[in-house]
């Protein structure tokens, strides 16, 4: 803003300005001869529109004066001109001083304008730092509502700048769903030219909506044409929350009141007349009409506690000397059973000497917080008492993780007395190569947001003894924040003799024999052995931690959880996969055969199942050896009796071509030998007929020796029907059918009653013709033949039969040849036959699993055996006795 | 007396000779037909082949033995028991063996008995002599064994 010119700066100018006027003239000179007056208004102007009416006049003096005496006649002297000139100076004078009025009215307006200009641009810079400083957020808008200021509380409110603010930008910071409502407002109040108020929420930088109340201001000019608009946005929220809090407190006190649960007294000390209202009376055991006019105070301890009077009695003074206030908490007494609780406040008022006046307080009661005191405080003598007792040791640390609790099993555990440990850093506890991890894990902890968790570090955790001695330890640590500040309290146990009980069992599993497996619950591994590590192939820091149903082959995989919950529901030791084949998965892809046990082991932290696993394959490929050979050996033996059956066939058709073939040329010989000696009856020499005899004879043997060969051989082809067989009837049999032999005979027959057996009759027929048939035959030369058939009992269900005959006997040391085929221990000339019965009785008893042998001496006779595998049960009426009877 | 025929079917000439040598003594021997295998039996129990021109009536009794040539005794047994002509022709086996598989099938085709030939000549003989006296004097034969009136 320019400042006045100074006065002699104004009037300099006044003389100056004719000065140069004159000079220019005379320069000029004679241009000017004519009028040289009127030239001089312009100085006047100057002056007068720069210093204003005075400067003017004094100028337009100077001007005329140096006219007149510069150039008008006479020339440099103030003589008095012509009439011409007379008449110029007139003029000039009068229109000069006309001038320099004029000027000033002129350059007072001017002033005038430039002093208003001023004080509204003061106004102005006002405003703004007046509404920058006002809490709201505020704003200036044209009259169209084109908003083109904010106040710095916007800016920061919002997080804008001015450029995101241009124009319409403030419609970035409405929430979308009131943003409509706003704006229809808005425009309303805009056409309407009236006041705004609305409350919508705006964003905050911090990305919050809070509630607003936007109040918008028209300016108008006196045409009632809206200048710009004002406005202000006011967050609501706060005030909200204050008015509500405000309001809930006032409800609580009213509540109270109400209630009567708080009561109000005043004390006239000097008069001693305190007057109480009802509760208060009510709470002190007096009427009400004699509290409200007032007793002496020492009616009213009478109700307070005995023990407690002595306090209350003191704060009394103590106030009352100090001039101050009184809070104390007693019990006063409602019956000989109750009492009440009650905090008491009060202040004293003085007068101006500092002499106590009056008592002004009011009395609370508090019996219900005690109450909970109580209880806070039974709580935490009881929760003392626990952690003093627990078993397991705690510890409380604070933020500096100094130890503020150690309790009597932490004092054991670590060897260290509770008041040495109280204020030592926990680490102090903790070996060396632990602490400084320990400390990055309880920081981390307590950047968590959980209350508790349980401690881990790889191979477990340690604590130290105050006598140096490191244990293992099992802990779990929580957290709670008092008052901003941190504790961590720990629980920890010794786990030393767990440690070494597991350390045990892992030696176990780890020397035993198998494969061993544990997992947990879930599946998950927890121990292998060696042998495990040499069955799948695997590192046990590859399957630790693991599923188990790595270890199964993928088609098994899916269904195997289903087994291990089936297992986890009924968990006892058994074999796994009952009637199923089961197979491991090595590492390398292979599968195994194994056989699994299962066995449920109670564990800390659950139940777990150890599986002993048993590679198989030996045992597998044993037992396919195993049904290899007895598939092979069953082959053979069907080869064999395929075989056998062959050689039958041929012994058949052998002994078929024998009869048949064999005997025919034998006929054939004795036949024609008889032709012959009849068509030579008498003509023959003696010694021809005897050959002819011979001839005969020996075709007639030949005969017997193949018949006897023929039955020999059926013996051994023939199908054995085992029945129950009646010795005592085949013994009759065989007599008749050898009645021919005992022609001529003395035979004495002692013949035991003979037991059952089984075996096939006409077989076991064959071996007693032939056994009597022998004893016959070899007795022939004994005047009285004797011979005995019994029975001998024997173990085992079987049964011996002998025939014992008084004939010719045979010596025992060729006792083996007798049952050989065609041996004979006699000579023909003695006993006739062929030498093949015995062997045919050896052969039928060796096929029913019996025994032939024989015993003699030479002219001593001989004894026959044979054993039997008795027949079971009744002899008589049993049906197999007819078959046997046959 | 002379159309009583008894057909004797033998390969061994040995047994034939001593068969007809055991007849000889009771004066049979000329009673006997002697073929050496089944074929022949056949050709001539149904008068072909050689016997085309033999009169019509059937033997009163055919001696087979088992083991022949070309067709053996159960062969011709089997086919004579199957015609209706031959039916009733009275066969005998007259065998070396006495095998038991043979007697079962010689009496299952419906043979009329069954003579196991002894090694012993004197019972060879005896047994011989008896079944010609049998078949030819003792037994009446079916109507067949006459010789039809033309």
């Amino acid at each position: 803003m320019k400042t006045e010119p100074s006065r002699t700066v104004r009037f300099s100018i006044a003389l100056l300005a004719p000065v140069v006027i004159a000079a220019a003239m005379a320069l000029s000179w004679p241009l000017f001869e004519s009028n040289p007056v009127t030239i001089f208004l312009l100085a006047v102007v100057i002056s007068s529109w720069y210093g204003g009416l005075w400067p003017g006049l004094f100028s337009l003096g100077v001007s005329l004066l140096a006219a007149n005496f510069f150039f008008i006649e006479p020339y440099f002297a103030f003589g008095v001109p012509d009439r011409s000139k007379v008449v110029q100076m007139a003029v000039a004078l009068v229109v000069g001083a006309f001038l320099s009025v004029v000027c000033e009215s002129l350059r007072k307006q001017r002033a005038r304008a430039e002093a208003e200009k001023v004080a509204a641009k003061n106004s102005e810079d006002q405003l703004d730092a007046m509404v920058n400083t006002i809490p709201q957020l505020a704003w200036m808008a044209h009259p169209d509502g084109y908003i083109y200021w904010y106040n710095d509380r916007w800016y920061e409110y919002t997080g804008t700048t001015p450029e995101q603010m241009e124009g319409w930008g403030w419609k970035s910071v409405h929430n979308p769903e009131f943003l409509p409502t706003a704006v229809v407002a808005w425009q309303k109040a805009i056409a309407d030219k009236i006041p705004f108020e609305m409350e919508f929420p705006l964003l905050g930088a911090d990305g919050v909506f809070r509630t607003f109340l936007t109040r918008v201001q028209p300016l108008k000019d006196d045409d009632g044409n809206v200048l710009k608009w004002f406005g202000t946005n006011t967050d609501v929220d706060e005030l909200n929350r204050v008015h509500k809090t405000l309001r809930d407190s006032q409800e609580k006190l009213n509540s109270m009141l109400a209630a009567g649960s708080i009561g109000t007294w005043t004390w006239d000390i000097v008069a001693d007349r305190l007057s109480a209202d009802a509760f208060t009376s009510r709470m002190f055991s007096i009427e009400p009409e004699r509290a409200a006019k007032g007793l002496p105070v020492e009616e009213y301890l009478k109700a307070v506690f005995e023990e407690d009077q002595p306090g209350v009695s003191a704060a009394l003074a103590e106030a009352i000397a100090t001039c101050g206030t009184y809070d104390v908490e007693y019990r006063v007494r409602q019956d000989t059973k109750n009492f009440t609780w009650l905090e008491a406040r009060g202040r004293v008022d003085c007068d101006s000497k500092g002499a106590a006046v009056s008592f002004h307080g009011a009395v609370m009661d508090i019996t219900e917080r005690k109450l909970v005191e109580g209880q806070v405080r039974q709580s935490q003598a009881q929760l003392t008492a626990i952690i003093g007792s627990a078993m397991d040791a705690i510890i409380t640390i604070d933020n500096d993780q100094r130890i503020i609790l150690f309790n009597t099993s932490a004092e054991t555990m670590f060897k260290c007395e509770s008041k040495q440990a109280i204020g030592q850093s926990i680490e102090r506890f903790i070996p060396d190569r632990f602490r400084a991890s320990h400390g990055d894990d309880v920081r981390r902890f307590g950047k968590t947001h959980a209350t508790t968790h349980s401690m881990h570090s790889l191979g477990g955790i340690f604590g130290l003894r105050g006598d140096g001695e490191e244990f293992p330890i099992e802990a779990s640590i929580s957290q709670i924040e008092t008052n901003g500040q941190k504790f961590y309290t720990v629980i920890l146990r010794d786990i030393t003799d767990r440690t070494r009980a597991e350390e045990r069992f892992r030696l176990a599993v780890e020397s035993a024999p198998n494969a061993m497996v544990m997992a947990d619950n879930d599946g998950a591994i927890v121990l292998v052995n060696s042998q495990a590590e040499k069955l799948f192939g695997y590192d046990r820091s590859e399957l630790i931690g693991n599923r188990v149903e790595t270890l199964v082959p993928e088609r098994f995989r899916s269904r195997h959880p289903e087994y291990r919950a089936r297992f986890a529901a009924k968990p006892q030791v058994r074999s796994a996969g009952a009637g199923r084949d089961l197979y491991g998965l090595r590492k390398d892809g292979v599968e195994v055969p194994v056989e699994i046990g299962l066995n449920p082991i109670e564990m800390e932290g659950g139940t777990y199942v150890l599986s002993s696993i048993v590679d198989i394959t030996a045992r597998k490929s044993a037992e396919e050896e195993v049904r290899r050979l007895n598939e092979e050996l069953e082959h053979r033996v069907e080869e064999r009796t395929a075989q056998l059956k062959d050689a039958n066939k041929e012994l058949e058709s052998f002994s078929y071509s024998i009869s048949h073939d064999l005997r025919a040329p034998l006929r054939h010989i004795d036949g024609f030998v008889k032709l012959l000696s009849t068509n030579e009856a008498g003509r023959l020499e003696p010694t021809s007929e005897r050959y002819l005899h011979v001839i005969s004879e020996a075709a007639g043997k030949m005969g017997m020796l193949i018949d006897g060969l023929l039955v020999f051989s059926k013996t051994s082809r023939a199908t054995i029907n085992a029945v129950r067989v009646d010795l005592n009837l085949l013994v009759s049999r065989a007599m008749h059918e050898l009645g021919h032999e005992m022609d001529g005979r003395t035979i004495r027959w002692n013949i035991a009653d003979l037991p059952d057996v089984q075996g096939d009759a006409t077989l076991l027929g064959l071996v007693v013709t032939n056994l009597l048939s022998n004893a016959i035959k070899y007795t022939r030369r004994r005047d009285e033949a004797v011979i005995e058939i019994g029975a001998k009992g024997e173990p085992n269900n079987r049964v011996t039969i002998f025939v014992r005959d008084n004939g010719a006997g045979f010596d025992p040391e060729y006792a083996t040849k007798l049952f050989g085929v065609f041996q004979r221990l006699h000579r023909e000339e003695e006993f006739e036959g062929i030498g093949i019965g015995l062997a045919t009785v050896q052969r039928i008893m060796n096929r029913h699993g019996g025994r032939v042998w024989a015993e003699s001496e030479v002219d001593k006779g001989a004894t026959f055996y044979l054993t039997f595998e008795k027949s079971q049960g009744d002899r008589n009426g049993h049906e197999e006795d007819l078959a046997g009877r046959r | 007396m002379d159309t009583k025929r008894i057909l004797l079917a033998e390969d061994n000439l040995n047994d034939v000779e001593l068969v007809l040598a055991a007849l000889t003594g009771q004066r049979l021997a000329n009673h006997v037909e002697v073929v050496n295998d089944g074929v022949e039996a056949l050709d001539y129990l149904y008068r072909r082949g050689k016997f085309d021109g033999r009169g019509t009536a059937n033997p009163v009794v055919v001696l087979l033995d088992l083991k022949m040539p070309k067709k053996d005794g159960l062969e011709v047994l089997a086919e004579m028991k199957k015609d209706d002509a031959l039916r009733h022709i009275p066969v005998v086996i007259l065998t070396s063996s006495g095998e038991e598989r043979d007697l079962v099938e010689s009496y299952n085709l419906g043979v009329n008995a069954y003579v196991v030939k002894p090694v012993v000549s004197e019972k060879f003989v005896e047994a011989i002599r008896r079944i010609g006296l049998f078949w030819l004097l003792t037994n009446e034969p079916p109507p067949s064994s006459r010789e039809d009136d033309q």
